[in-house]
């Protein structure tokens, strides 16, 4: 299978460069699931528009033998391995170039330490008849950030939620995809697909939990005065920063002695109207929203 | 989708789990969310922290004069009756944001820690319930059956070439909806007992 031939336009009946910004966000969304399905992943849809937008299974030999195409009912047919099932918790963002840039937001909240959320960045109009992804697991994406541009998240806007990355690139007269000087073709299409089929997530779960956490930790700890803050204040909020990490029981406790400082320090109404607040957002987290 | 399919999705997702379909089988949905790796407990994406020191977002104004908090759906988002200005300040009285005064008063320019100008809270990082500092997606893959003649299951057939986590049935035994959870592999009979949904809740927390 080469990169021409993927992903596929799965709906003959409309090209995807059809559709513009209003009215693609399903569109876009099917066209991935299609594209998963065709490599044999099974594909959910969220019930509720959540932060998640597909969830994408499929078995493969933990040794590497299942192909791209293949997802396997029984033990491996080449090692007889028992075969693993794998999860990918899929989310996608889909951008029509501007200049050949893929332009795109991360905010603090699309950064989940679980090595199996995956990033799909869907080019639908990569060129008139042409559509590319992007595919890359949050840990690798992370790892790549802290090699080659480890003030990523540092700016204000990342904790605003309006930090746009404009590195991403797609050199026609190359025909290859670059992050600012750096190649980017090993996460387009299949090879993408072929990194994510990679069982070492679902099979050493903890410990690649704990790895994307310390990614996180570097990238996200670190502040950037930019244009809206004095300077003075980088060195004296980064020093701050870099203080040993909390125990959770010391987080634990500090935020009880919190709780019981707004109690003793707020009337009934207020203290209870935070606590509904509270209620209000955790049920956002499942009830859906909207995303970008 | 069937409404028995339905109705039992909606108990899921009122009981904080998110839903994912498959347009290939009707019966078999996923239930997820995204928990602490210490406690189990859900992780919270929406919710903010101060990016400074890891104290809650308590969602209130403070004073800037009189210091008094009050409540962000109630406050004019201006001023305290005492004519003070409201921020949405940190309430860790150690928070560096607190301590340095003139860190203090540039935050306060953009409307305190917690106002989403400010730049100054960041995502949930640490357990709402434990303080843990890991979080994974907790998922379990569902084999969903509704019936009102529970007796005539045929559990074997329904394991058949089913390769996800649980199979969950539910009866209307004498008006009152009841439960089974059974992991595929195990299922030999029919004679497990009967549950109440809160106790299939606990048994998939």
């Amino acid at each position: 299978m080469s990169n021409t031939l993927y992903p596929i336009n799965p709906f003959p009946d409309i090209s995807p460069t059809d559709f513009n910004k209003l009215n693609k966000k399903n569109v876009t969304e099917d066209f991935v699931e299609e594209n998963f399905k065709e490599l044999k992943w099974e594909v959910y849809k969220p019930f509720n528009d959540t932060g998640i937008d597909r969830i994408a299974i499929k078995f493969v030999c933990p040794n590497g033998h299942t192909k791209i195409n293949e997802t396997i009912k029984g033990n491996c047919p080449i090692c007889k391995s028992k075969p693993v099932r794998i999860i990918r918790y899929i989310q996608v963002k889909t951008r029509e170039l501007k200049n050949d840039i893929f332009g795109f937001t991360i905010k603090s909240k699309d950064v989940r330490i679980d090595p199996r959320h995956t990033f799909v960045l869907y080019s639908d109009k990569t060129n008139n008849n042409q559509q590319d992804f992007l595919i890359i697991s949050i840990k690798e994406l992370l790892s790549f950030f802290y090699d080659n541009c480890p003030g990523v998240f540092a700016s204000l806007s990342f904790r605003k939620g309006n930090n746009k990355l404009n590195s991403l690139k797609y050199k026609s007269d190359l025909n290859k995809w670059f992050w600012g000087q750096k190649d980017w073709e090993k996460y387009r299409n299949q090879n993408g697909m072929t990194l994510i089929q990679n069982s070492e997530f679902d099979l050493n779960i903890d410990k690649n939990i704990k790895e994307t956490r310390e990614l996180s930790d570097k990238l996200i700890y670190k502040f950037s005065a930019g244009r809206s803050y004095n300077p003075c204040f980088e060195d004296i909020i980064n020093n701050n920063l870099a203080l040993p990490k909390p125990s959770k029981e010391i987080i634990y406790k500090s935020r009880q002695k919190i709780k019981t400082y707004l109690k003793d320090n707020c009337d009934n109404g207020t203290y209870n109207s935070m606590e509904k607040y509270f209620e209000y957002i955790k049920q956002k987290e499942n009830l859906g929203e909207e995303d970008e | 989708m069937n409404r028995n399919l339905k109705s039992i999705q909606y108990a899921f997702i009122a009981n904080g789990f998110q839903v994912f379909n498959s347009d290939n089988d009707d019966n078999c949905f996923i239930l997820s969310r995204l928990v602490c790796f210490d406690c189990g407990e859900p992780w919270y994406t929406n919710l903010t922290e101060c990016f400074l020191c890891k104290t809650i977002n308590p969602y209130l104004f403070r004073c800037s004069s009189c210091g008094k908090y009050q409540s962000i759906t109630k406050s004019n988002n201006a001023s305290c009756s005492c004519g003070g200005k409201l921020y949405m300040m940190c309430p860790n009285q150690n928070c560096i944001s607190n301590k340095n005064i003139n860190l203090l008063n540039e935050i306060n320019n953009y409307g305190g820690v917690f106002n989403k100008n400010s730049g100054m809270q960041i995502s949930q990082q640490y357990c709402y319930n434990c303080g843990g500092h890991l979080h994974f997606y907790k998922t379990y893959k569902l084999k969903f059956m509704a019936t009102n003649n529970p007796e005539k299951i045929n559990l074997l057939e329904l394991s058949y070439n089913f390769d996800g986590d649980y199979i969950l049935i539910r009866a209307d035994i004498k008006s009152e909806m009841k439960y089974k959870l059974l992991k595929p592999i195990a299922v030999k009979s029919n004679n497990e007992k009967w549950n109440t949904f809160q106790e299939i809740l606990k048994e998939l927390s």
